[in-house]
């Protein structure tokens, strides 16, 4: 058995590193891609017009009810047999956002509806329109309801992103696969890779804990002084 | 002021207002009770939208509201339009509804400012000044959750004041207190009173009823059973079911 190859490790070290930076980014902009959008799809889902309604429906269901990796494949592999042929990282960014979008909707129609009844009803008898009252009143209410939830998704995404390595996208997976191949040092360089996820994945989920106690901990003055 | 033709409204099979007539005036204490399920709450959420009856006419200072009658058949205003019908009369509910998330100065300042298009200075001087008469002067910062059911209450009615409304509705604004905490927002909507500002009241405090109101409704399955003085209603009730009601009331 290899034994842990500090040479090599040193060696590749920066390669991997660069993987990471590919991988944080890619989880950044998805996740960020992901909560905006995810708005509006669940607004749609809820909406009484039947046409809104059920397209969104549909992408929803047929995304959550397929594989990811099924979805990248798909983007990357089949698109260009009906002429969208896109760059790998884009397939990515857009299999992500489109699989991760699906989930997060369905986080946000959970909590927009577990805002009170009352509280449209306090906002429209005050002469708000509904649009008026789900910017200003609904929707805060509603992050801070699914805060927790969005968090444990900001957590898997970033794991997740390393299944953009079959479509070839150069984030940290994908490097130290491509290593490890050449090197032959697979214990020294997978455990690197791992060591670098975890050092990123670790403190991410820290900060998403600490994001849900701040959320949950209730509407009250933040201590001054 | 506030006139209602002949409402009817129903939930599914269920007739809840079976054809109620009304006419408040300007300055007028109206309030009305009832036994559980007689439809008051209904009633009361007719009168700015929040439901919308099968059948009827609402007037406001003479103009017929949420809808019109064209060759017969109700055409619904724009939404617009009923939004500034409804940041006209100021609502109280029952549970307070007060938004969680904003101070309770952020609650009174936030239609104002995105309904009104006042300035966030103008509306916050004046959201002050109410929380002065509602007896919260020095609770500006404080989130509903902080504050006692009482408070919260009261920083309900300073927000519906903020809009400067032509009448006030109440849903029964003292239900969901503790009996300590009653007092504190009787004695506010007395102060309102005072001031002539037109109210309809749905309520259980028979006390406040005979001190405050211009008129008594006693409502029953739907409909306005009597209408009468509060010393009539309450001392010398014609109908049955008003004399069993209040025997009922009374004696708990
Ligand atoms: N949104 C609704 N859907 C179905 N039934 C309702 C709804 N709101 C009220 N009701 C019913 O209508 C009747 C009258 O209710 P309400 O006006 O709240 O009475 P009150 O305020 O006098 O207690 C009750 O039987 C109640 O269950
Ligand atoms: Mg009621």
């Amino acid at each position: 058995m290899d034994l842990l190859n500090l040479d090599v490790a040193r060696e590749y070290f920066g390669v991997l590193l660069l993987g990471l930076g590919v991988t944080v980014g890619l989880t950044l902009s998805v996740i960020t891609m992901s909560c905006v959008i995810a708005i509006p799809v669940a607004l749609a889902r809820m909406s009484p017009n039947r046409l809104i309604r059920m397209p969104a429906s549909a992408y929803v269901e047929v995304t959550r009810a397929t594989p990811l990796l099924l979805q990248l494949v798909y983007i990357y592999y089949v698109l260009p047999s009906f002429g969208i042929r896109l760059p790998a990282i884009a397939a990515a960014v857009i299999g992500l956002t489109f699989n991760y979008t699906a989930y997060m909707s369905e986080v946000y129609r959970g909590g927009i509806k577990a805002v009170a009844q009352g509280q449209w009803q306090a906002a429209a008898a005050l002469g708000m329109t509904d649009t008026l009252a789900f910017r200003r009143i609904i929707l805060p209410q509603a992050i801070r309801i699914v805060i927790p939830s969005l968090g444990d998704y900001f957590i898997s995404l970033f794991k997740d992103t390393a299944l953009c390595s079959v479509v070839s996208v150069q984030e940290l997976m994908f490097k130290g696969q491509i290593i490890s191949a050449r090197s032959y040092q697979y214990f020294t360089i997978y455990t690197l890779t791992g060591i670098l996820y975890f050092a990123v994945g670790y403190p991410a989920a820290l900060f998403v804990r600490w994001l849900e106690n701040i959320s949950t901990r209730g509407y009250s003055r933040r201590k001054r002084r | 002021m506030i006139e209602l033709v002949d409402i009817h409204k129903s939930f599914g099979p269920l007739e809840v207002l079976r054809g109620v007539s009304l006419t408040v005036g300007a300055g007028e204490v109206i309030c009305i009770i009832g036994p559980s399920g007689s439809g008051k709450s209904t009633l009361l959420r007719c009168i700015n939208h929040l439901e919308h009856p099968e059948r009827g006419a609402i007037r406001i200072a003479g103009q017929s509201v949420y809808y019109d009658l064209v060759d017969g058949v109700r055409q619904p205003h724009s939404k617009q339009r009923i939004a500034e019908v409804r940041a006209k009369l100021g609502m109280v509910f029952q549970s307070f509804n007060l938004f969680p998330h904003l101070t309770a100065l952020e609650n009174i300042i936030e239609a104002p400012i995105h309904v009104r298009g006042m300035s966030r200075k103008a509306a916050s001087a004046r959201a002050l000044e109410l929380m002065r008469r509602v007896g919260l002067e020095d609770k500006a910062e404080y989130y509903p959750e902080e504050m006692s059911g009482g408070q919260q209450q009261r920083t309900a009615i300073a927000r519906a004041l903020a809009m400067d409304p032509t009448a006030m509705l109440f849903d029964e604004p003292t239900s969901a207190l503790d009996p300590e905490l009653v007092h504190e927002v009787l004695e506010v909507m007395r102060g309102l009173r005072d001031d002539g500002m037109t109210m309809i009241i749905v309520t259980h405090e028979m006390n406040f009823a005979r001190q405050v109101a211009s008129r008594i409704l006693f409502m029953d399955h739907g409909v306005i059973v009597e209408e009468d003085l509060p010393e009539r209603l309450l001392g010398s009730p014609r109908e049955p079911r008003t004399r069993a009601f209040l025997k009922n009331v009374l004696e708990r």
